[in-house]
Formats: structure tokens, sequence, C-alpha cells
């Protein structure tokens, strides 16, 4: 294969599109020229696929291959500047870069080219004005706000005004906000209502915000792809909440995760170069892994701050062998890690951008609250307050147009040094591409099973018309006598694979029993009947709870490797016996076509994957032990107290209570609970995956016999059709449908042709992109 | 490099490469020769293209100034007819422009017969143009009779490959390659055995064609037949225009000139520039093997 000739994602989308402009005209005259027998053109119930029905497919598949939405997920680690690095990517500063944890909601920017004033949409807000109706009863109720310090904590000043506004009734949120200050106050108001219900113990309504349009979502044009030609479909932005900025509903934040990052066409991972040492941190590892799991060939890395590298530091290509090192769950290619600097990004973007109100500012002499960037231009800009200087001596002396000269100079100095353009170039390049491979391989399977199909309308007509008319009564008939022989195929298929389910069942209960027999006697009995564990040190209760871990893991390793043999051996019998059935219907010779069968993909019942979940990270809390002990008072006085103290029975005079440490414990009750409660979730989740797996089976199973059914089904109508053109037509008639159908069969044989060859050569580039990606 | 004024006599290069030409030629004049003398009309159509440099070619009158012998020659019926009496004993090779030469003249022979000013001279121009393409019509029959023509028709096949092996046809594109190959085989002894021998060896001898077709196809262009290809990148593309002689571009282009888009989209867009909208029937992406099946269909079903 040439590689090179069919690495062309452009050139495979306007092939693609070809290809269904052609089928659909050939679509169009096969309605207009009643190509098909009467009863499949009438037959329009769920399941038949009408020529109408195929067009509309068809149609929309255009329209989804010409308009691709492209959304690139953006994910952080903690303090990360994934902001920051989104707002470089938009060229403004759309969203508020706080140096608290954003744990609202995900929120999508999307690129629309011309739009200048960035407007936010927010359709779902109404469980938000919900959450804040809540929330203003339970504030409500503290009168104070020393006692409402008590909750909060120490509050910003935009909490406080959030909680006064929520306080008086007047918070509430709006479907749509317009210009930047309002998009910017509502983002930070969620984001505080966020944190707000954490302190008040209300839960954030996160589980009604699961899919992409329930999402706040900002329009506006991203400065860098103004140039570019508009190409249809849109590309989006998602800021992502990572798991370690959900705190307490950190499992709730991992399944939102999962679902974002899955729909997405390319995840970047921001990381802080300024942290990459303290990677060897749990909580940082664990996101770096979650998020690779999900992304997998997808991900990108953004490592960003480079802005703060010393000049010891290591360089570029051994910062990313470090970072590829990092990624266990992964094999992630050196050249998708990208060291950058998203603020100096993001400031040439703006600066760029707003060159005449640096000019103006300085005319004014002051710096406005919201041009605080303007700030960070001159002092990252190369010669701080020196520069700033010399451009406002060439404004004093008029000379605007060389200040403005200057000003670029740095503008494109400042982007050179924040490596963004490799980040545009390449990232945002790879979430189109991705894009269009998940579209371009729908349409292409799409338009070769519409395709397939409509060849078998055609050519039984076909073979009726050509034939006798006694040998196609025979056909005829021999037909139906198949369609009950595949039925009973498929009762037969039905028994054993019921069969073997059950005793595939029996099998799993006895292993399930056993696990947790083995768990009780392995793992529980580590904690059972012990309130409470007690340790020297914390040291080794920490050792204590790993050696527990570990042995739950292992046990639950084993049940996993019992269960997952059983279950081949299952996969490979229920094959066998599918391989057993396909061949008796091949031996059939349908149609006296042997061909036939090529046409209904052929069943994997290879679904049964067990679901395992890992021990939980938290076992127990560690506790410090305290005591009281009783200590002299010193000096004198002490003594004296003491003195008169035994004399008048008071035995606690001259002494002192003092809380010492007592070793560390942990509470073996809760930790007993936690283990056998995850020990029985584990049995019940292996349970459930199986069962859906048996259930993919069934369907796999009847799926296959109803497709073959119909073909079958569609062969004799096909004749019939054929049949009655034979004996109502004249022969010239005859001759011309032939014709129509010999032409029209010859068209759909070349567009076979050339959609094979298409798949082919996606193929070859969906290979290439993932070869790239590894 | 090639002047696209100069004129091409039959003993051109161009001419021994694609002797389809001579073939195209005659029968393209003797199509253009009209009695009511409206001939001109074709031959200012064709006017600066590979048709006109090969009438003055032919005519030997090249040299000469060019307005003389357009009048000369296009002026009178008698002079046209008498021209065609000797190119089709000196060109007529192929059976393909013997019948179609034939039946233009019988068309003409019957125009003439109803009208009442044709001079005597011309009568008779018709009668031994008749005599003599009546005698090669003859010989022709025989030949299929004979398993001769079978054995010219495969010796036809190897010569036409064997040039192209050769790099006679490497001015032009690959794709363009198995359409000069095409051609010739249409013109020639290959295209008349085609056209005379019964179905199921017509479809044997265009199985072979297409077998050499796609081989020499994947051998030029370095990969395998069944490897997909970008159309325009590598089946279209030409060598760098200022190392090829563009007689061969535009002699294919003539020989395609009276193919419609609809009917011939893979001739159409091997033999032209597109600078228009790309034909919807060709693909984008394609393999040796789905290009040569398309073209040779589109030559071969040619009536």
């Amino acid at each position: 294969m040439k590689l090179e000739y069919t690495s062309d994602v452009e050139l495979l989308r306007s092939e693609i599109l070809r290809q269904m402009d052609v089928f659909d005209d050939l679509l169009c005259q096969a309605e207009k020229g009643n190509w098909l027998p009467d009863i499949s053109r009438q037959n329009d119930d769920e399941t038949d696929r009408s020529l109408r029905k195929i067009r509309q497919s068809i149609q929309t598949e255009i329209h989804r291959v010409k308009n691709v939405d492209v959304v690139l997920a953006v994910v952080g680690t903690m303090k990360a500047g994934k902001s920051t690095s989104i707002n470089a990517i938009v060229g403004r500063e759309v969203l508020p870069n706080r140096s608290l944890p954003m744990t609202a909601l995900p929120t999508l920017v999307r690129h629309v080219k011309g739009c200048q004033t960035p407007r936010l949409e927010f359709k779902k807000y109404k469980p938000v004005n919900e959450l804040a109706e809540k929330l203003r009863k339970k504030i409500s109720k503290i009168k104070h706000q020393k006692d409402r310090q008590k909750n909060t904590g120490a509050v910003d000043e935009s909490m406080e005004e959030l909680i006064q506004e929520i306080r008086s009734g007047n918070f509430s949120v709006k479907e749509k906000y317009e210009g930047e200050r309002e998009v910017f106050q509502f983002l930070r108001q969620l984001n505080d209502l966020v944190r707000l219900s954490v302190y008040y113990d209300e839960m954030f309504p996160f589980g009604q915000y699961g899919s992409m349009p329930e999402f706040p979502c900002i329009s506006v044009e991203f400065t860098h792809l103004a140039e570019q030609n508009a190409r249809s479909g849109s590309f989006t932005l998602l800021d992502t909440p990572g798991p370690n900025e959900a705190g307490a509903n950190s499992e709730l934040f991992r399944r939102m995760l999962r679902t974002q990052l899955r729909d997405a066409s390319a995840v970047v991972l921001v990381m802080d170069y300024t942290q990459i040492n303290s990677v060897a941190d749990q909580d940082m590892r664990d996101h770096i892994d979650v998020v690779a799991r999900i992304a997998g060939d997808r991900l990108s890395v953004l490592v960003n701050k480079i802005d703060q590298r010393q000049r010891n530091d290591q360089d570029d290509q051994a910062l990313k062998r470090m970072i590829v090192g990092l990624f266990q769950k992964i094999q992630l290619a050196e050249e998708r890690i990208h060291p950058v600097s998203s603020s100096y990004a993001y400031l040439s973007a703006r600066a760029g951008s707003e060159t005449t109100a640096i000019i103006r500012s300085l005319h004014a002499a002051s710096v406005a609250e919201d041009n605080a960037w303007m700030e960070d231009f001159w002092k990252e800009g190369g010669g701080g307050p020196v520069f700033k200087k010399i451009v406002c001596d060439d404004i004093k002396s008029g000379n605007e147009v060389q200040a403005g000269g200057r000003i670029k100079e740095v503008v494109e100095q400042l982007w050179k040094e924040s490596k963004f353009d490799e980040v545009l170039e390449n990232v945002i390049q790879r979430a189109f591409s991705r894009a269009d491979q998940i579209v371009l391989d729908s349409a292409g399977a799409k338009l070769l099973d519409h395709l397939e199909w409509l060849v078998d309308a055609l050519k039984p007509r076909k073979l009726a018309l050509i034939g006798k008319g006694e040998d196609t009564r025979a056909i005829i008939a021999r037909e139906r006598r198949h369609i009950s022989s595949v039925g009973e195929t498929k009762k037969k298929m039905r028994t054993v694979a019921q069969k073997k389910m059950e005793k595939y069942r029996g099998e799993l209960n006895r292993r399930l029993g056993h696990f947790q027999d083995e768990f009780e006697n392995r793992v529980l009995i580590m904690v059972q009947n012990r309130k409470e564990i007690s340790f020297d040190t914390e040291e080794e209760a920490k050792i204590f709870l790993e050696k527990v871990r570990v042995a739950a893991k292992k046990s639950l390793d084993e049940v996993e490797a019992g269960i997952k043999k059983m279950s081949d051996n299952f996969n490979a019998e229920m094959q066998k016996e599918l391989d057993g059935s396909i061949q008796s219907i091949k031996n059939l010779n349908l149609g006296g076509r042997k061909g036939m069968l090529d046409y209904v993909a052929p069943p994997d019942p290879k679904s049964i994957k067990i679901d395992i979940h890992l021990p939980p990270e938290e076992l127990a809390e560690i506790t410090e032990k305290r005591r009281v002990v009783m200590e002299e008072q010193e000096g004198l006085w002490g003594g004296v107290k003491r003195f008169f103290g035994s004399i008048l029975g008071q035995n606690d005079w001259g002494l002192d209570e003092r809380t010492v440490s007592d070793g560390f414990k942990i509470n073996g009750n809760n930790m007993y609970d936690k283990l056998r409660d995850y020990c029985q979730e584990s049995a019940a989740s292996i349970n459930r995956s199986i069962d859906k797996g048996l259930d993919e089976v069934n369907n796999v199973i009847s799926d296959f016999f109803d497709k073959f059914d119909k073909k079958i089904q569609d062969f004799v109508i096909g004749l019939e059709q054929g049949l009655r053109d034979k004996e109502t037509k004249i022969k010239s008639e005859q001759e011309a449908i032939v014709s129509l159908l010999d032409s029209a069969l010859g068209s759909l044989g070349n567009l076979k042709t050339d959609i094979d060859n298409w798949r082919k050569a996606f193929a070859l580039q969906t290979e290439v992109a993932s070869a790239g990606a590894t | 490099m090639s002047d696209k004024s100069y004129p091409i006599a039959a003993e051109a290069t161009i001419c021994q490469t694609l002797r389809c030409l001579p073939q195209k030629f005659l029968v393209d004049f003797v199509n253009g020769i009209e009695v009511a003398r409206d001939n001109r009309t074709i031959q200012i159509q064709r006017s600066g293209s590979i048709f006109q440099r090969m009438y003055d070619g032919f005519s030997g009158q090249g040299t000469r100034r060019q307005g003389q012998i357009n009048d000369s020659v296009i002026d009178t019926l008698d002079s046209s007819l008498q021209w065609l009496n000797d190119l089709s004993r000196e060109l007529a090779q192929s059976n393909l422009a013997i019948c179609k030469v034939n039946e233009r003249v019988s068309d003409l022979v019957q125009q003439v017969s109803h009208l009442a000013d044709v001079s005597f001279a011309t009568r008779e121009q018709l009668q031994k143009l008749t005599q003599t393409l009546c005698v090669r019509m003859h010989d022709m029959e025989r030949r299929v009779q004979q398993v001769e023509m079978q054995q010219a028709a495969g010796i036809h096949l190897d010569s036409v490959f064997a040039k192209w092996a050769a790099g006679k046809f490497s001015d032009v594109s690959a794709s363009a390659r198995y359409y000069a190959a095409l051609q010739e085989l249409w013109w020639g002894d290959f295209g008349d055995c085609f056209r005379s021998c019964e179905k199921s060896r017509s479809t044997e001898l265009l199985g072979t064609l297409m077998n050499k077709g796609i081989t020499q196809l994947a051998q030029d262009v370095g990969i395998r037949p069944t490897d997909v290809c970008n159309t325009r990148e590598i089946w279209l593309q030409a060598p760098p225009r200022d190392s090829h002689n563009d007689d061969m571009g535009q002699a294919l282009a003539w020989l395609a000139s009276d193919r419609s888009v609809d009917v011939s989209p893979f001739t159409v867009c091997v033999t032209r520039e597109l600078s228009r909208q790309w034909p919807r029937q060709v693909p984008l992406l394609t393999t040796a093997d789905r290009l040569v099946r398309a073209m040779t269909q589109e030559v071969f079903s040619h009536d």
C-alpha cells in the first residue's frame, strides 16, 4: 500500500461524499423507475428499509460528513493553568483564571466565525436556580456573618457578594449572557455556587448535567482560527473539571469525566511544569492514569509554564522523555507532548488583537482593573518597565506607529516563546482528524450496507425475468422451505445457547461463592471482631491497610482469572456452535447463490467481558489516639496546692490535664463493613456484566438469524416480482426491465468496488493515524 | 519540444507511436465532407488542432501558404474525394476505418444521386472510391473467416504493450498511457477481431487486455494492482511539462474529442484538463484494476 497517497482525510471525505451522491442518484432513479419489487416499496414498517428511508439516511450521513463537529476536551492537573491554556487557544480571556479549583460544570467554548462579542447560552439553567433557593433558605437561618463564616471559612469578595445576592433573593441564573463581563461574572458565580453548596452540604445537581448540550456554552471567534477558511461543522473546546477538582464528589466526577472524554474528538491534558517533580504524588498519578485510560490514543499533553524554566533545567527532549515515563496506562508518543507557556500565548494573542487598547491605556497613563493583563504583558514581554517607558516615549513624541511596531515585535516574540504554534497545528488538527474518522467510518459502513441491500433487492427480479417461469417457481418453493429451515436452526441454536449459558451460569455462581468464602477467610478475617485496631505509629497503620488492600486485590485477581478462563471457553464453544449453524445454512445453497451469506455479518459472540472494580483506595481512616495524663504543676505554688489537696481529699489540686498521643487506631468494624460491601458489590458487578454479556450473545444470535430470514424473504419477493413481470408484460417491456436492471446492477457493482477501495484506504489512514499516536 | 502548428505527416513519430491516428484522421476527414459545401464548418472547428496539423502534414501542403491550400482542397468536392481515394489506399489499415469510410461514402452516393448539378467527375470519383472500398471490405470479410485475424489480434496486443513497456507513451499520465493503448487496439487488428468474433471470444480478448493493462499500469506507478491511490495525483499525474512532448496529450484529447462526460467519464478525465468539475462517476481514490475495467468498458462498448 502506498501510505503517503491515501493518508489524506480530505480526500477520503470528498470521495465518500461523491459515492453517497452517486448512490443517492441511483436511489432516486430506483424510486422513479420502479426498480424494486412492489411489495418492498409499499412495505414501510419499522424493520423494512424503503427507498425513502434509505435516502433519508444517506442525506443525514452527507450532512454529518460535511458538518463534522469537533470537540477538544481540556483537562488539567491541579493549578496547571487549564483556563489560561483555553484562553490561549481562544486568543482571549473567556474563562476566569482563578487559583481556586474550578469545581464547576463543564463548559463549552465554541468557535463561531465573526462572533466578536462572547455570548453564553445555558439552556438547562433551572436546576441551578432551584439549588440557589435551597441555599437561600439555609443561609437565611444563619443571622450573623461570623456564624456564617463557621460554615464557609474565610470567604473571598466574590463569594461574599454571591452570598448576599442569594440571601436577598436577587440571585438567579439566566439562559443567556452577552459580552465578556457578563459571561465572566456568570462563570465565576457558578463556580462560587458549587463551592458554597459544599459548605452548606447541599448537593450541586451535577447529575442533571450528563451530556454536552446541557452544559453552558460560550460562542466566540477564536482569534487563531479567524483567518482560516471556514470549514463546515463546529470546533468546540470542552473545559472539563478533573477528578482531583472533585473533592467529595469524586466518584460522580469520575463518571462525568468518563462520559465527557469518551464523547470528545480529542483530549488535552494540561500539566504544570513546575510540579512535574512532584509527580510521585499519588493524587497526580491517579489523575493522569484516569485521563490516559479514557482518552487513549486521542490524548495530547501540554506541559505548561515552561516560561518558569530555569537555565539548568532539562531541555524539551529530556522533559518529553520524562513525561512519557509518567504514562503507565498508555504508550504516549513524544510528538504528543508539547512544552508550552499558555500565559505567553494568551498575552501575545490578546496584545496582538488589542494593540490599540494598549496604546490608549498609555495615553491615559493608567491601567484599569480590567486591563491587568496589560501589566502582565509589560512584565513578561521582555524588558518590563524599561520597555514600557520606551513605548511611552514613542507615544509622547507622537510616534504611535513606531510604538505599535515595538509592541508587535514583542507580541511575535512572546508567541514564539509560548510554542503554541505547534499546539494549534498538531493538537487541533488531530482533533479534527479524529472527529472525521468517526464520521467517515459510520458513513462508509452505512453506504455499504444500503448498497448491498439494493443489490440484493434487484438481483432476484432479474433472475426471474431471464430464467424460465417453472424454474423460478421451483426456486421460490425451495426458498420457502429454506425459510422454515433457517427458523429451525435458529430455534436449535437458541436451545443450545440456553443450555450452555445455564451451565456457564452455574459454574459462575460456584466461583463467585468460592470468591466470597475466600475473601472472608483471607481478608475479612484480618479485621473481623476488632472494634479498634491499634498501632504504635501511623506508618504501621498504613502498612496494615496496604496489606489488607493487597489481600483483597489478590482475591479479586484470582476470581477474575478464573472467570476469564471460563468465559473464554464459553465464547469458544458458542463460536463453534454458531460456525456449525452457519455451515448448515451455507449448505442450503440459498437461491443457488452461495455468496448470499457474505452479506450478513457473521455473529461475533465474544461480547462477555467482566467488569472488575478495584478495592477502594481509602479502606479506613487512621486516627490518632489521645490520652489525658495528669501532670504536676511546676513551682512552689503547685507543690502547695498538691499538699492541701491531699489533706482535703482533692487529688487533682496542683495537677494539670494534658492530652498526649497514645498511638494510632483504625475502626475495625467500619473497615469490616466497607470490605464486606466491596466483596458483595464485586460479586454483584461481575454478575451484572455477565448478565449483560449473555444478553448480548442472545441478541447477536437472534439478530443474525432475523437478518438472514429477512434476506431470504426479500429474495423471494424479488423473484415473485420478476415472475409477475414475465407473466403480465410483453417481451419488449421485459427486455427493457432487464436492460434497466443490468445497467443499475453495473453501476452498483462499480460503486461497490469504489466503496471497498475507499474502506481499504480508510483503514490504512486509521492505521497510520494510530501508528502516529503511539 | 513540439510546435503546436507544426504539420504532422504520416511518418511523424507521433503517428508511428499512435498508429490509430491516421485511421481516426481518415474517418474524421470523410465525415467532414459535405455535399452541401458546408464542410468548412468541420475544418474550421478543428483548426489548430491535431487534425489540422495532420491535414497539413498528410496533404504535404504544410509548407505552402495555408489559405490557398484550404481553399483549393475544401472548396471542391471533387478534390476532396480524390484525396480521400488516395488516403484510403495509403492510410486505411484497419477494418474499422474502412467500414466507417465505406458507410460515409455510401451516404454520399445516396445524397449525390438526388442532386442534378453534381459534376461527372464527382460521380466518377465516388464510383472509384466505392469500388476500392468494396475490394477492401471483401478482403476483410475473408480475413475474418480465417484464424489469421485472431493471430493478428494477439500480435497486435503484444506489440502495443511492448511499445508501452518500452516507454513510447511515457509523455502522458499513467492512465492516459492505457487510453493510448486502448485506442491503438480499438483501431487496429485487435479491435477488428474483437468486433467480429463471438461474445465468448471477445470477452476473453478483453480479459487478456485488461490483465496486461493492470500489470503495466501498476508497474508504471510502482504499486501492486490492488493498491488504492489518489486518482488525481497518481493516475492522472502527467510528467513535468518541460520534459515532454505535448503531441501525445493533444493526440489523445483529439481521439477522445467526441466522448461526453456522461457516457465516458473516465475517458474525459484521462484525456482532458480538468479545470472544471470533476466527473461524478470517477472515484477520487482508486486501483489500477478499477481504472482499467472502467476505461476498457468505455472504449470497447463504443460503437
